[in-house]
């Protein structure tokens, strides 16, 4: 009788788990519709406004960015002025980051050395980051080399500060667990103080990211000749509204794609949380 | 390992301040003997462990160790605090073998006993769970595996079992008593709760405030195996725990009631 009792107490248990998975994809699906709605009716009132409301000439309007943004990607224009952005942007977020973090790690395992560096990296790291860009434009000149400085410079401090927090922050009853069993420095370096810093370090990693593009975009604001910052800058130049907010659309999808990227890598390495 | 404490002076400075923390403490510790230190907060017992375990080292005095023939030699040691010690990145598997793997013990080897000492634990199905999946109690039971599995000869535990609820703190002095009947491995235990010292103890060392000294040592009559839920109730115990009780700082004492 028992055995019945448990058998029928399990499969109410399932109905449970089941109906809960059901009412959570419901819940998503009646937001995902939402979402949906509010897209829609803010292009279509935009659409709407544009033109007896307000001149189109400031706001431009849904159909004429879509019919620029489609000719820019025929003319193969877009791809190129994009892959360039991205790969000054990954560049420099690869150079900021992997110095950050050697700086930072270097840092935080040696106090004496973040003693003696303390006041200097907290003055350059005060100076607005964006303000280093004529003088990159100077060193390297208009080409790709003065954006990947840029995005490398802003990429490295947010690593560097995140990197030298987290191996500052290792919990120090791990460390002394190993200790008293004797492990060596390298091996406390490897199992203890590498990975706790990792949670510390992606998160420098995940918000240096859209960072390290708005470093390229405004190098290329600055002074270019290829680049998304330069189509923005060139299309505002021209008065072409149009091309403004298409240049701005795809920086907006190419952002929000890179971002969806990282959390799903945030997600895989700190499954532990 | 028979452990050979003496004239032990640890002093520090603090806000400027010279502090004596403990103020020569001699202690011989016999192989398999199970000694608490017991002692009001402030009392160096802990600081007495953490010289053993060479997390900190002496201001004066010397710590040796000796192995069964009477040679001095550097002791295997265990390690376990009221904290958590576990990486909450590596499962509880991972988190046993670990310490093995860190000593030189094969990967193989040491996942096996790693796996031996999670089952006789009750941790069966949960090697695969990170830290943060488990309840407390399992926490702790992951730690006493991971602090058995690699074989140390000597066992050093600060107040291991501080933050438990009383139940479960009984139920795991219990398994303690278990693993350490089996094959009689030299513990040092530190513990402010003197039923805790009582119950587990062979020997109970009492420790004035600060500056941390020896107050009082008593042999615990109590017979082997202990029974962690009923001893408590016999009069032997009692009449040690009047003992105790009167030789804690009267100060601390007041303060508790």
């Amino acid at each position: 009788m028992s055995a019945v009792n448990q058998q029928v107490e399990a499969s109410v248990a399932d109905d449970l788990v089941r109906w809960e998975a059901v009412r959570a994809a419901r819940r998503r699906q009646g937001v995902f519709g939402f979402q949906i709605m509010v897209g829609v009716t803010f292009l279509l009132f935009w659409e709407w406004v544009a033109g007896p409301w307000v001149d189109p000439f400031f706001i431009s309007e849904p159909s004429a960015i879509w019919a620029r943004l489609l000719q820019l990607a025929g003319s193969g224009a877009l791809l190129n002025h994009l892959s360039i952005t991205l790969y000054a942007t990954v560049v420099g977020f690869l150079i900021g980051s992997s110095v950050g973090f050697g700086t930072g790690f270097l840092f935080g395992r040696f106090q004496l050395v973040a003693d003696v560096f303390d006041p200097y990296i907290t003055a350059i790291y005060s100076l607005p980051k964006i303000a280093l860009a004529p003088l990159f434009i100077m060193w390297f000149g208009i080409g790709i080399e003065s954006k990947i400085a840029m995005a490398a410079v802003i990429v490295f401090f947010l690593v560097f500060l995140n990197t030298y927090s987290g191996v500052r922050d290792v919990n120090k009853i791990y460390v002394d667990t190993f200790k008293v069993v004797g492990a060596t420095e390298l091996q406390i370096l490897r199992h203890v103080v590498w990975p706790s810093a990792t949670t510390w370090v992606l998160t420098g990693l995940k918000v240096s990211v859209p960072y390290a593009l708005i470093g390229t975009v405004v190098g290329e604001f600055m002074s270019s000749n290829r680049g998304m910052g330069y189509l923005i800058a060139e299309s505002s130049a021209l008065f072409d509204t149009a091309g403004v907010f298409a240049g701005l659309l795809v920086l907006g999808v190419v952002g929000a794609f890179i971002n969806s990227m990282l959390k799903r890598v945030e997600k895989r390495l700190l499954r532990w949380k | 390992m028979t452990i050979k404490v003496s004239g032990l002076r640890k002093s520090f400075v603090s806000r400027g301040k010279h502090v004596l923390a403990l103020d020569g403490v001699d202690l011989d510790i016999a192989q398999g003997e199970f000694v608490a230190l017991l002692g009001p907060s402030g009392s160096g017992k802990s600081t007495v462990l953490n010289l053993i375990a060479g997390i900190e080292s002496p201001t004066e005095g010397r710590i040796t160790f000796f192995d069964s023939g009477g040679d001095e030699v550097t002791p295997k040691l265990g390690y376990m605090t009221q904290q958590d010690s576990l990486l909450p990145w590596k499962t509880a598997l991972q988190n046993v073998a670990l310490l093995s793997k860190v000593k030189g013990i094969g990967a193989a080897s040491a996942e096996a006993a790693a796996k031996s000492w999670l089952e006789k634990m009750g941790l069966n199905g949960f090697q695969s769970h990170y830290p943060s999946e488990l309840s407390g109690g399992m926490r702790k039971r992951v730690a006493l595996a991971q602090l058995l599995a690699h074989q140390p000869d000597v066992l050093l535990l600060d107040e291991p079992f501080g933050a438990l609820d009383a139940q479960l703190k009984l139920v795991m002095q219990d398994e303690l008593l278990k693993v350490w009947d089996a094959d009689k491995k030299t513990v040092l235990f530190v513990t402010h709760d003197l039923s805790e010292a009582l119950t587990l103890a062979d020997r109970v060392i009492v420790f004035t405030g600060r500056p941390g000294k020896i107050k009082l040592v008593l042999n615990v009559p109590l017979s082997r195996p202990r029974n962690v839920f009923k001893d408590r109730f016999t009069p032997q115990f009692q009449d040690c725990y009047q003992v105790l009780w009167d030789a804690l700082d009267p100060a601390s004492a007041n303060a508790e009631t």
